[in-house]
């Protein structure tokens, strides 16, 4: 459990916020930039003289009366420029981080097989592409045995290939290692992804916690969803069988039933958690045919929201879920859409956790 | 060669004080490099004050504190029995004052150049300071330390004003090969000066060529 109540000031912009974290909490930080997401690891992590206490299971960190030096805190951060030590290669890299590490029980093989490092094991720090550096960040960062695990935006400046391929091993890692990680991100499609917990953070405050699917759909019904608020929802359903003939995996959402893209490393019964952007959801008020969308779900329109451009931001009740689509107001009027009305969702795509 | 003395002698004035610098020059230019001290412009002009200075004016003021009567002159007395004036131990204190520039900036900047960056990542990876500087900080910092010893070096042996005024000219204890050039030409005797002069021209030239190769070959290869 990490509890942290902590105030920092950096010319106008003042940091104050209060934390919760839970041992196996994988948690995103998540907000614009400039809302103080960086500041606040670095605050855990020792490497900002904030004020007030920070607790981390049995051990304070920081109170009133002293700061725990950042060598002394069981926090790894993996951050966002890599931070490699140029004079080192991959394997010494790694080495730094063991030789210092208390002891635990990461496994040093796993961490090279999971991350995909073991080929780059001998390679200059330099000679890496953005995606294999950022492996060999996190990879070094586990190695030094933290009981936290923080990341800073680990997918920002990567190009879209390398972005995916380490998508990847970050699901498979926070998965493997249990480890309570605080994630930093400002792109919900990530965090739908990767986290349980979010953190919402404006001007230095935490503005709302909670699970990744209720806070987003408390983002997308506030009204100001225009500055960097996610558009679309964060679903969760369960897979109930896959369809190796059509490439697909049958997921069942509240007695409904989805098709996404395989997914055959998970097992059917695996609860697993998708992001529909709103943009990529179309209405309809009656029961659609010969169409080649094939997912569409019957719900109750529960809000109609104006976005900027004449837009119509439409929350569809699905049995416990909502659904988010981003409408024209031309279509809202044709329809006549309004709050209590049964209506289709028909889902374009889906980003897969 | 008759003078063969004075550069031995020379050479080993030259590696004692570039020895010793290393070790007073390391933590001066750590703390100038990283100190927020209202008074490090201070101690930063000091430390460069050797660069502007006349020989002759640094070499007065060190033989006054050098004369027995003087509180370090004395102290020095008491401890080895012997002065400080016009002695190979007083020469290494004034060669180590004059060249301090010479050790200490190249240092400071290579020192300032190791990414701030690097050794937050390293302090979240259980380094501790003392870690840091050692692993991080002095590997990152080599090509540094070979410019500040190899100006050091060649700097001392060139030095003639000070050593003048402080040393004299005492065969086997402070007779440095740009003392027995000054006498050799005084004496018209230019063969030997050729001899020294184009030695000391050589060696300049190759530990110059050194610090060049060394920083020039950072454009090409990182680590």
């Amino acid at each position: 459990m990490l509890e942290a109540t902590l105030q920092h000031r950096q010319g106008s912009f003042q940091l104050n916020v209060d934390i919760k974290l839970n041992n196996t909490d994988v948690c995103a930080l998540f907000g614009p930039s400039g809302c103080g997401k960086t500041t606040l690891l670095k605050a855990l992590a020792g490497l900002v003289p904030a004020q007030g206490q920070i607790r981390f299971q049995d051990q304070y960190w920081q109170t009133d009366a002293m700061t725990l030096p950042p060598h002394k805190r069981s926090a790894g951060l993996v951050f966002q420029d890599n931070r490699l030590f140029p004079h080192l290669n991959v394997a010494d890299n790694l080495a730094f981080a063991m030789d210092r590490a208390p002891a635990g029980n990461i496994n040093y093989a796993e961490v090279i097989d999971t991350l995909g490092v073991r080929a780059l094991l001998s390679r200059a720090v330099t000679d890496l592409s953005g995606g294999e550096a950022k492996r060999v960040a996190i990879a070094r960062t586990l190695l030094n045995q933290p009981k936290l695990l923080m990341m800073d935006e680990p997918l920002n400046g990567l190009d879209q290939h390398s972005k995916r391929e380490v998508l990847g091993y970050l699901a498979t890692l926070t998965r493997q290692f249990k480890l309570p990680t605080l994630y930093v991100s400002h792109d919900i499609e990530e965090v739908a992804r990767l986290c349980d917990h979010m953190l919402v953070m404006a001007s230095g405050k935490v503005t709302d916690q909670g699970s990744t699917v209720a806070v987003t759909q408390r983002l997308n019904q506030s009204s100001d969803a225009s500055n960097g608020t996610p558009m679309g929802a964060v679903i969760e359903a369960i897979i109930s069988s896959h369809e190796p003939a059509y490439s697909l995996t049958k997921l069942a959402l509240a007695g409904h039933t989805l098709f996404v893209p395989m997914q055959d490393q998970f097992a059917a019964g695996t609860r697993l958690r998708l992001f529909l952007p709103a943009r990529d959801v179309a209405v309809a008020t009656i029961q659609p045919q010969g169409m080649s969308i094939r997912n569409s779900l019957p719900g109750i329109v529960e809000s109609l929201r104006p976005d900027a451009d004449n837009r119509v931001r439409v929350g569809i009740r699905v049995a416990d879920q909502l659904l988010f689509a981003q409408v024209t107001r031309h279509a809202t009027d044709a329809l006549s859409l309004q709050e209590g009305m049964a209506v289709f969702a028909l889902i374009k795509s889906v980003a897969l956790a | 060669m008759t003078e063969l003395n004075a550069v031995w002698l020379t050479l080993q004035l030259a590696s004692t004080t570039t020895a010793l610098l290393l070790l007073v020059g390391t933590p001066l230019a750590w703390w100038l490099a990283r100190s927020s001290n209202p008074a490090r412009p201070i101690v930063e002009a000091l430390t460069a004050m050797p660069l502007v200075m006349p020989p002759t004016v640094i070499g007065f003021y060190l033989l006054l504190l050098f004369s027995p009567n003087s509180w370090l002159g004395g102290f020095w007395f008491t401890l080895t029995g012997s002065t400080l004036a016009f002695s190979f131990s007083g020469l290494v204190l004034a060669s180590m004052l004059y060249s301090l520039p010479f050790m200490v900036q190249p240092l400071v900047s290579a020192f300032t150049a190791v990414d701030e960056r690097l050794r937050e990542a390293a302090a979240t990876l259980g380094a501790t300071p003392s870690h840091i500087f050692r692993k991080l900080v002095l590997p990152l910092s080599k090509r540094g330390f070979i410019t500040a010893c190899v100006l050091s070096f060649a700097h001392t042996i060139g030095e003639f004003g000070i050593i003048l005024m402080v040393g004299g000219n005492i065969p086997g204890e402070t007779r440095m090969i740009s003392i027995a050039i000054y006498e050799q030409v005084e004496t018209l005797n230019y063969a030997q000066a050729h001899i020294l002069s184009g030695g000391l021209l050589i060696l300049s030239f190759i530990a110059l060529c050194t610090v060049y190769l060394v920083n020039g070959r950072s454009a090409f290869r990182l680590n």
